[in-house]
């Protein structure tokens, strides 16, 4: 049994807590190393002072009032609470617990008293925020908008907030203990397998959705959970933040289905504006065939002679609107083929095609190409050309490198028909626009050459009838003016409008029975063969007659009833001026007139007097019963005797009465001028004042007597 | 291939580029069981009609470079064939001669 002082020392020094023992005048008379240093002050400096010189007064006087009670009652103060800071540590609240018990003597008297003390302020303070914590974390379940949630390791609900337990349709004690499974079916099995999620990772899981059907109504939550361990770091639980976001789902349905549709939408308007592309490209492509064949169609429309001429113009406007290449080639026999036009986008591309043509022509038996539409009468369409076309075309190698170099892409040959011949072809070829044909293009192309064929047709109707009326007109007209002895004689002739009709106008000067001549003008009603034919049948009843010996009026009259009697030209007729002329000895010469409706002769005279021989007569052929006047005249040298139709006279836009005082005033300016200066001067004349397009044949016939 | 059959086939392929767009635009959004209302395909210039097709629809067709979809009665039987139709599209399939050319336009090569 170990000695009591010994007990005692072992006590002071070891034991965990403050010991302390107070005399009867309450002065430190021991202290241990634990409550010396909750005084902050070293144990010696405790020993014979009182509590208030150590702890200072505010404190001090509290223990000192205890430690005198306990004195003073003999009774101990258990578990005292004493709160205050010390001396060596003012302003520092601390807390201790304290008990006081009196130390009597062996006979009973009190020695003083004796002191445990533990301080306890870490304690307290904890318990105060742990107190807190609770507090503030009631509220949140209590006051937050939100669902809020512990489940414990099983999962199990541990606690849940008023919210949550509205937004699941339950009371909160329904959910105590509890799996979410177990009350919200498919729903709580979501939220059990992010639950998993964080008790297995120890993670928290933000945000995540939870979609599914409560009571058969769709739901749309969020759920934020996050691991919770206890003081030790071990986890305790889940906790979980839950959200209903119905509302911001529907929204986001909402945009999505927003979006869907401007998705869709914009599609459209762009499939649109493809279409709309497409369209505009068709309408284009319409548009600029319509303008290429109306410019082209104009171009043919207008040819007359020229086709060859025409067909380059053609070829030219073909390039670059529907071809990189563009030729015509036409038949002149079936054997022989000629390429008339030849015209390319571009200059270098026209040197190829044109050094191929020149070197190689189109052969009639080529195996591709225009000879082919010749020989056919069909058109072909290439959408591609193929190499082997090229080589199956070419002659030799030279031949196939031009080919190459002019790398065809698309081309056509449609031939040109007229009638049942086919006349030539007409070839389009695409290169560097790398366009490829379509059937509307070969549409276009057999309009194109339809026209081109027509053009080319007339144009050769029209050369070879004009070929006709030009012969024809020569017929009815004298070659050339006849030496007359004592006569100078001057003709002009110019047949008004196109060149393939025959006029109606006519002179002639001929010898008669004995020393006169003969001199005629004349203008038959209307053109062409009909008129050339009354023209023939005047020109050469009228030389008959002459030469059978009738006079001038005789001559009228009997061509009249040839006129009137012949069915070929019935209801034609036409105006004669008949004049026989017969040199006179002296010089000079007499004339013998007679006019079947002409115009009546100027006589000019040598000292520029200008006359007029006025005599009366019907239109030869219009009347059973004309009369025709026979009247004499008499041309000195120098005068002259001036013959014209009323081509001379009749001017577009102009009175006839204007034309004969113009003419008159023509003549009058050109006094003493030789015949022939005088006749051209009278065409010109006529032709400038309208415009180089008289309205109607000229006539002119002059003669003077020459000594 | 001649050039109607090219003009059709390229219609098809410049309306496939728009609804591939369409799709892709539509991966950025919630998937919805709804069809959606994705271009017809013909070539028809005058056409401004959409076909409704779920997304399973449109990729079951997109699988092949060959196939596209048009409305009923906006298929060309001369240069495709119809494989499938109800009363919402038809189904075609170009013929072996477009095949080079509606593949090489095809996005997802």
């Amino acid at each position: 049994m170990p000695d009591a002082y010994a007990l005692l020392d072992a006590l002071f020094r070891h034991a965990p807590m403050g010991l302390a023992f107070w005399d009867a005048d309450l002065r430190y008379g021991r202290i241990n190393a634990a409550l010396a240093e909750m005084n902050g002050l070293a144990p010696e400096e405790h020993i014979g002072r009182r509590t208030t010189e150590v702890l200072g007064e505010e404190l001090g006087e509290r223990v000192d009032d205890m430690l005198r009670r306990v004195l003073e009652s003999g009774r101990p103060a258990v578990d005292a609470d004493i709160t205050g800071s010390t001396a060596a540590a003012p302003g520092e609240e601390r807390q201790w617990l304290a008990s006081y018990y009196p130390v009597p003597d062996e006979e009973g008297r009190l020695l003083g008293v004796a002191g445990l003390v533990l301080e306890v302020t870490r304690e307290r303070s904890a318990r105060r925020a742990a107190q807190t914590a609770t507090a503030l974390l009631d509220a949140i379940f209590s006051a937050a908008p939100v669902g809020v949630a512990f489940w414990d390791l099983d999962l199990r609900y541990r606690r849940v907030n008023p919210a949550l337990a509205e937004l699941n349709g339950l009371r909160v004690e329904e959910h105590l203990g509890r799996m979410p499974s177990e009350l919200l079916g498919g729903l709580g099995e979501s939220i059990e397998a992010v639950l998993r999620e964080v008790a297995s990772g120890g993670e928290a899981v933000v945000d995540r959705q939870i979609d599914g059907e409560l009571r058969g109504v769709a739901v749309h939550r969020q759920l934020t959970a996050f691991p919770v361990t206890g003081v030790d770091g071990g986890l305790v639980g889940v906790a979980g933040v839950i959200r209903d976001v119905a509302e911001q789902h529907e929204a986001e349905a909402e945009r999505a289905r927003l979006l869907r549709q401007a998705f869709s939408s914009r599609a459209q308007a762009e499939a649109a504006q493809v279409r709309a592309e497409a369209a505009r490209e068709e309408a284009e492509a319409a548009r600029r065939r319509t303008e290429f064949l109306f410019d082209a169609g104009a171009r043919l429309a207008a040819v007359t002679t020229d086709y060859e001429g025409t067909l380059r113009e053609v070829a030219r406007v073909a390039v670059p609107a529907i071809a990189d290449w563009c030729t015509f080639t036409l038949a002149d026999a079936p054997d022989r083929l000629r390429n008339v036009a030849v015209a390319a986008a571009d200059a270098e591309l026209e040197a190829l095609a044109r050094e191929l043509v020149e070197r190689y022509p189109t052969r009639a038996d080529a195996p591709t190409g225009a000879a082919v539409a010749i020989r056919t009468g069909e058109s072909r369409l290439i959408e591609d050309v193929p190499e082997e076309l090229l080589t199956g075309a070419a002659q030799d190698e030279e031949q196939l490198a031009f080919l190459r170099r002019m790398a065809p892409r698309s081309a056509i040959t449609v031939p040109l028909n007229a009638g049942r011949r086919t006349i030539g072809a007409l070839t389009l070829v695409t290169a560097e626009s790398r366009r490829r044909y379509g059937p509307d293009d070969l549409r276009l192309a057999e309009i194109l050459a339809a026209r081109a064929a027509l053009a080319v047709e007339n144009a050769r109707l029209y050369e070879e009838r004009s070929h006709i009326a030009r012969t024809l007109q020569r017929s009815l007209l004298p070659p050339a003016l006849p030496d007359v002895p004592g006569l100078e004689l001057a003709a002009r002739y110019r047949a008004a409008g196109d060149e393939n009709e025959v006029g109606g106008d006519f002179y002639d000067v001929f010898r008669g029975r004995g020393d006169f001549w003969t001199l005629l003008i004349g203008d038959v009603a209307g053109k062409g063969p009909e008129a050339a034919a009354v023209t023939a049948l005047t020109r050469h009843t009228l030389r008959a007659l002459t030469l059978r010996g009738a006079g001038a009026r005789e001559c009228l009259e009997l061509l009249n009833d040839a006129l009137l009697n012949e069915e070929s030209v019935a209801g034609r007729f036409c105006t004669v001026l008949y004049i026989r002329a017969c040199a006179e000895a002296a010089g000079g010469m007499t004339l013998t007139l007679a006019t079947g409706g002409h115009l009546p002769p100027r006589v000019l005279r040598a000292d520029g007097a200008l006359g007029r021989l006025d005599l009366r007569g019907s239109i030869v052929g219009g009347l059973r019963t004309p009369v025709f006047d026979e009247v004499d005249a008499h041309l000195a040298p120098g005068d002259t005797l001036v013959m014209f139709t009323d081509g001379a006279t009749e001017l577009r836009g102009r009175d006839p009465g204007d034309g004969e005082r113009l003419l008159d005033e023509l003549l009058a300016e050109h006094a003493g001028a030789a015949p022939a200066e005088l006749a051209e001067a009278i065409e010109r004349r006529v032709v400038e004042l309208q415009d180089g397009e008289p309205r109607d044949d000229i006539a002119v016939l002059i003669a003077r007597p020459v000594t | 291939m001649d050039a109607r059959a090219r003009r059709i086939a390229d219609n098809e392929s410049r309306f496939r580029e728009i609804n591939e767009r369409l799709r892709s635009d539509l991966r950025a959004l919630p998937e919805d069981p709804e069809p959606v209302d994705f271009v017809c395909e013909c070539g028809r210039v005058e056409c401004a009609e959409s076909v409704k097709l779920s997304l399973d629809e449109y990729e079951a067709i997109r699988a092949s470079s060959l196939e596209f979809f048009v409305v009923p009665g906006h298929q060309s039987p001369d240069v495709e064939d119809v494989v499938d139709i109800n009363e919402r599209y038809a189904r075609v399939r170009k013929h072996p001669d477009a095949a080079d050319h509606v593949r090489a336009t095809d996005p997802r090569r």
